[in-house]
């Protein structure tokens, strides 16, 4: 800004000052002190009035420039998973010539979120032309695009009384995809109508052709021995080396997210619905399997089969995205298009309700694609496909597999 | 907070100085020296246990005491209820001391911190010391500092807490431009908070509205310290102590036939004021000043001051030159009895016919007068004046029972009292009795007791005092026996300059002394104050009394700036600067007020036609650019200074970068901006190697890192076609948002 530059500066939203707690408390003693002060006429008094009350202005105007001048960059991953940490990089920059930020708070605005949950990071001191990188380790617990938009800065500096910020704009997205859990039956098997055990899924790793494909972040109930150490002790994450078996298959995973809108019992089985394809997914991809995704709503979603590291991202962002509360019927919109044959292949349902329409759709995809199983919600076979929580592991484990229920 | 840690310990001293002026008020050092002992013990027990604080059955133990000690102080020691407020700092200090046990916690810092504001709150209703003053610039300098530290790892604590608790990781530096240093850059910040709030202060305690007082509280500055002065209207006993007040009052020159008076032996009484009525511990003059027609016999000679037929020869009197300073006062001093008078510089002149002190209606500063006295009680002028002088005013002091039956007692012991021929000696053997060595001479004599008359306090039982009780005790016993006397209030003494040949009087010479009525030879003049006790003391030039009369100096100004500081002192204040202001404007009037004044200002003189109020305007607007750009020039030169005086790693970090080598800073921010951010430790060839390994376009990369070395380390200069490779390459990076971008 030039030196008589009445240029506005619009991506700065000063968002004024306010007391803060301590500060209000400590007002109500001020009075008290100044209120005295008067009536007795005491200099003393007065000069310590005068002394708190200047506390006051200094807190509110001390400062300021910097602040403003503060400049961040946001950068975020394309898309986390639900219940995983992840890490946001803040690179903040003070812009001003002269002044030094000084104890400045760095909050991310997450929208509908309360200020406790969001990300903050604390600069004890900025010098001007200094930039800093933060880095915040922040863990997202519900699946779904959040937007963005704004980034406060806000400082009590020096003595706590007042609170002044100020807001950055600073677009982003962040595309939450749903938890990934654990399969308990071989994904390959899981699509398949017969039955499977927990035991073939292990076979082909006992035997050794595994393949490396590459690394990923460590997720519950990966084993141990996969912990890439020298990584993880490097980045300061857990991570894993992944492995793929010389699979040549191709799977479909199809998702029903019929669901009232208001209904917080459905709400929460389409998020256990869409973790579970999006383990089996994921289950799918490690072991080198082609996976496509299906799901009904406005617009009806067709992911051909693919398979490999890149193609993971684009299934996840779509689970990600997907909403529930409508009523389309997913057979009705199978049945709208058409499916070339080279598409066929095993396919698992995963749904919401266990109603007739689900049963429909099931028939819908075994006509239309192959062997469909159908997974659904809240149900006991549910729980011995797909393990969201560690601690059912073992006992599922000891109930001899997962056993899911097949369509006619 | 850790215990132990810088910030716990500058925590446990600012508390202990807060207590200070509250345990002073009282002298109640032992309580201090409890709390000392705590902050030492607290500091003992939290390193020896690991930061666990002491057992809550102890803590509650000692809250128990402290409320025991509280109500026995309350209801058992006083039965004032000022001294309440007194009792409940001991208390809060009691708490202060319990708390320095169980200081872990950043909430315990915090409580502490609230404790020591109360202390200091306390103090400023119950101190007037300048103890608080010093309190306060501690608190201003290491106080601030320390708030802006606590405050600072609080919230950075409360933050990755929060952060840990959501996502189990804290955030992370991971790194920054320049290395964080806290030492200078902390200090000025705490210097820049201080003074914006030291004046941000003052400015609030100057403006504040004074004199609504509604006595809730009343006032309870006690023990404020006050200059005695020769020139005041009444005399008041009380318990305040006397400052010794340099201010310059007058310069009088003594000469008697033509030959100068002069030596350090020399001192005349110099009468100011009488008062001859006393009551309740306050003497109040009846003048009858009336105005004194100025019948010179000729000019050239003076004026007399009293009735006679002819003017008496000058050698025969006492001749006092007067220089006065400004003492915003018309009272002319002259030894008794004043006889003439040349007064040219002098206006409306009044005198008292009966004690003749004089008061002129209009002095100037700096006037300049001189008196003649009588030295001789023998002659016509003289019989005149004891004929004039007599008294004929009623008594009606109020002498209390004690010191009537004193002055009785004494009175048989030199005399008759009924036989006024006697009234001398009985005055000597007073005047005797009050120089004896029983009675002290002293500034400060400490606190009356309460409903006691002080010139029974000071006869019976404390004994010590300054000149206005010596002359008081006197007055009354005189008077209580029948004898006529007056107290004379004025200055005695003064500092001899041998160059000048004068005597230079300050207020610190103001004294009080006797006169008594004797029916041969009229007003005598008496003095009770032992002379050894103030010459001696005046005397004292040793490292120790100037140290003391130092701080009494500090207590003084503390007294009168700040302690004493009401409506009038702002007015006076606001005064100064009008006046101050008014010397930009020539045509000023005393009585614009101040928005008037810089409406006058900006507006220009009323004479001015309009074209000369536009170029008036222009000049006044060039007189600002002037100043803008002086500050400019001020701020572009105190970053030289900056750089000059920055600390050495800073100097050669920006020193080390030849102007030819500045291309790979360009380069840096503009792979910067693509996204390739070079990080601290990686080498600049480790960071080129990686980019022209990850990046096709960058690959040129590594040819311009070795140019970089060669120029910024090998002292070499790029060739002409290397300059023009590389300009090319910068241009592409700019503008091409896909280049370096491919992987």
């Amino acid at each position: 800004m030039g030196f008589f530059s009445l240029r506005r500066n619009r991506e700065v939203r000063n968002e004024g000052v306010r007391l803060t707690w301590g500060g209000s408390v400590f007002l109500i003693g001020v009075l008290l002190i100044g209120l005295t002060a008067v009536d007795a006429d005491i200099n003393l008094l007065l000069l310590m009035f005068g002394f708190c009350a200047g506390a006051y202005i200094v807190n509110a105007t001390y400062g300021w420039r910097a602040l403003r001048h503060l400049r961040v960059r946001r950068v975020v991953p394309e898309s986390v998973i639900a219940g995983q940490s992840f890490q946001i990089r803040y690179i903040v920059t003070n812009q001003h010539r002269w002044a030094i930020a000084r104890s400045v708070v760095l909050e991310d605005i997450f929208p509908g979120r309360h200020r406790d949950e969001t990300p903050q990071a604390f600069i004890r001191s900025l010098r001007p032309g200094e930039s800093i990188t933060l880095n915040v380790q922040f863990i997202c617990r519900e699946r779904g695009r959040i937007p963005l938009q704004a980034v406060r800065f806000f400082s009590r500096f020096p003595f706590n009384l007042v609170t002044k910020s100020v807001r950055l704009v600073a677009e982003d997205e962040l595309i939450v995809c749903p938890a990934v859990g654990r399969m308990l039956i071989d994904p390959t098997s899981a699509a398949r109508s017969t039955e499977s055990s927990v035991t073939a899924s292990t076979a082909g790793r006992s035997r050794g052709d595994e393949e490396y494909s590459g690394i990923r972040e460590y997720r519950h109930g990966d084993s141990v021995r996969k912990i890439y150490w020298r990584r993880s002790a490097r980045t300061g994450q857990l991570v894993i080396r992944e492995t793929t078996q010389s699979v040549n298959k191709q799977f479909w995973c199809a998702i029903d997210t019929r669901s009232k809108r208001r209904s917080q019992a459905e709400a929460e089985a389409l998020e256990k619905t869409m973790s579970a394809a999006a383990t089996f997914i994921c289950s799918a991809l490690e072991q080198g399997a082609s996976v496509g995704l299906i799901c009904n709503g406005d617009p009806l979603v067709i992911l051909p089969p693919g398979s490999g590291r890149a193609y993971r991202p684009r299934l996840m962002r779509e689970l990600g995205l997907r909403e529930g509360g409508h009523e389309d019927s997913l057979a009705q919109q199978i049945r709208r298009h058409p499916w070339p044959t080279r598409w066929q292949a095993s396919c698992v349902l995963f749904s919401v309700r266990d109603d007739a329409e689900t049963r429909d759709a099931a028939a819908c995809l075994k006509r239309t694609l192959g062997p469909t199983r159908c997974v659904i919600a809240n149900t006991p076979g549910f729980d011995q496909v797909v393990s969201l929580s560690g601690e059912k592991k073992n006992n599922v484990r000891r109930n001899g597999g997962g056993k899911g229920r097949s369509a006619a | 907070m850790r215990p132990l840690s810088p910030l716990h310990i500058v925590l446990l001293l600012l508390t202990l100085a807060n207590m200070l002026p509250a345990m002073e008020v009282e002298g109640t050092w032992w309580l201090y020296g409890i709390a000392i002992g705590c902050a030492a013990l607290s500091c003992l027990w939290l390193s020896r246990s690991d930061g666990r604080p002491l057992p809550q059955w102890v803590i509650h133990l000692s809250v128990f005491a402290s409320v025991a000690f509280l109500c026995w102080e309350m209801f058992g020691q006083h039965d004032e209820p000022t001294v309440h407020i007194v009792d409940l700092s001991h208390f809060i200090a009691l708490l202060a001391c319990i708390k320095f046990f169980e200081c872990v916690t950043y909430r315990d810092a915090g409580l502490i911190a609230i404790i020591s504001f109360l202390l200091m709150s306390i103090s400023a209703l119950i101190s007037a010391s300048p103890m608080f003053g010093l309190v306060i610039a501690l608190d201003l300098t290491i106080g601030v500092g320390w708030l802006m530290s606590f405050h600072a790892e609080r919230d950075q604590y409360q933050i990755e807490t929060r952060m840990l608790k959501l996502s189990g990781s804290e955030p992370v530096v991971v790194s920054s431009s320049t290395p964080s240093r806290k030492g200078p850059a902390y200090s000025r910040a705490v210097g820049a908070s201080a003074i914006y709030l030291l004046i941000t202060a003052l400015v609030i305690f100057v403006f504040l509205p004074r004199g609504l007082y509604g006595g809730i509280f009343g006032r309870m500055h006690g023990l404020v310290p006050v200059s005695v002065t020769g020139l005041s209207d009444v005399v008041e006993l009380n318990d305040s102590a006397v400052f010794e007040d340099p201010t310059p009052v007058f310069k009088v020159r003594f000469s008697k036939g033509g030959i100068p008076i002069s030596g350090e032996d020399y001192s005349a009484y110099l009468r100011s004021r009488t008062f001859d009525r006393y009551y309740q511990g306050r003497w109040s003059g009846t003048p009858m000043l009336v105005p004194r027609a100025i019948a010179q016999f000729d000019p050239d000679t003076p004026a007399p001051l009293i009735d006679m037929p002819a003017a008496p020869a000058l050698n025969t009197l006492l001749k006092q030159e007067f220089w006065l300073d400004s003492i915003g006062s018309g009272v002319l001093f002259a030894v008794y009895p004043p006889v003439l008078i040349d007064a040219k510089y002098v206006k409306g002149l009044r005198q008292d016919r009966n004690d003749f002190t004089m008061e002129a209606a209009g002095i100037r500063e700096a006037a300049q007068y001189t008196v003649y006295s009588l030295q001789s009680d023998a002659g016509p002028v003289a019989a005149r004046l004891r004929r004039e002088s007599a008294p004929r005013r009623e008594f009606n002091s109020e002498i209390p029972l004690r010191v009537r039956e004193l002055a009785s007692e004494l009175a048989l012991r030199f005399g008759d009292p009924s036989d006024a021929a006697q009234h001398e000696a009985i005055a000597r053997g007073f005047e005797r009795y009050l120089n004896s060595t029983d009675f002290e001479y002293t500034l400060r004599r400490g606190p009356l007791r309460k409903g006691v008359e002080p010139v029974v306090d000071f006869l019976f039982d404390n004994r010590r005092g300054h000149c206005e009780f010596f002359a008081t005790a006197m007055v009354l016993m005189c008077q209580s026996v029948g004898i006529r006397a007056r107290l004379v209030s004025g200055y005695h003494g003064g500092e001899f300059n041998d160059a000048g040949g004068f005597f230079r009087v300050r207020q610190k010479d103001a004294h009080a002394w006797v006169e008594v009525y004797t029916q041969g030879r009229g007003w005598l003049t008496f003095d009770p104050t032992p002379a050894g006790g103030e010459s001696a003391r005046r005397r004292d030039e040793s490292l120790w009394a100037q140290a003391r009369r130092s701080m009494d100096f500090l207590q003084f100004k503390w007294s009168t700036w700040v302690v004493s500081f009401d409506q009038e002192s702002r007015d006076d204040l606001a005064a100064g600067v009008k006046k101050w202001l008014a010397k930009f404007s020539e045509d000023f009037d005393e009585r614009r007020t101040f928005g008037e004044l810089i409406k006058t200002f900006i507006y220009g003189p009323d004479v001015f036609v309009w074209w000369q109020r536009v170029l008036y305007w222009l000049l006044l607007l060039l007189f600002v650019v002037l100043v803008v750009l002086l500050f400019r020039v001020l701020w572009i030169l105190s970053l030289y200074v900056r750089e000059l005086v920055a600390d050495r790693s800073e100097t050669q970090e920006r020193i080390a970068r030849r102007p030819e080598a500045r291309f790979y800073d360009r380069l840096l921010l503009l792979l910067a901006a693509k996204g390739h951010v070079k990080p601290p430790h990686v080498t600049p060839r480790e960071f080129a190697l990686k980019l022209s390994a990850a990046h096709e376009d960058l690959r040129a990369l590594s040819d311009f890192t070795e140019w970089f070395y060669e120029v910024q380390y090998g002292q070499r200069d790029l060739s002409e076609s290397r300059w023009q490779r590389l300009r090319q390459f910068i241009t592409r990076l700019r503008e091409d948002a896909a280049f370096g971008s491919r992987t």
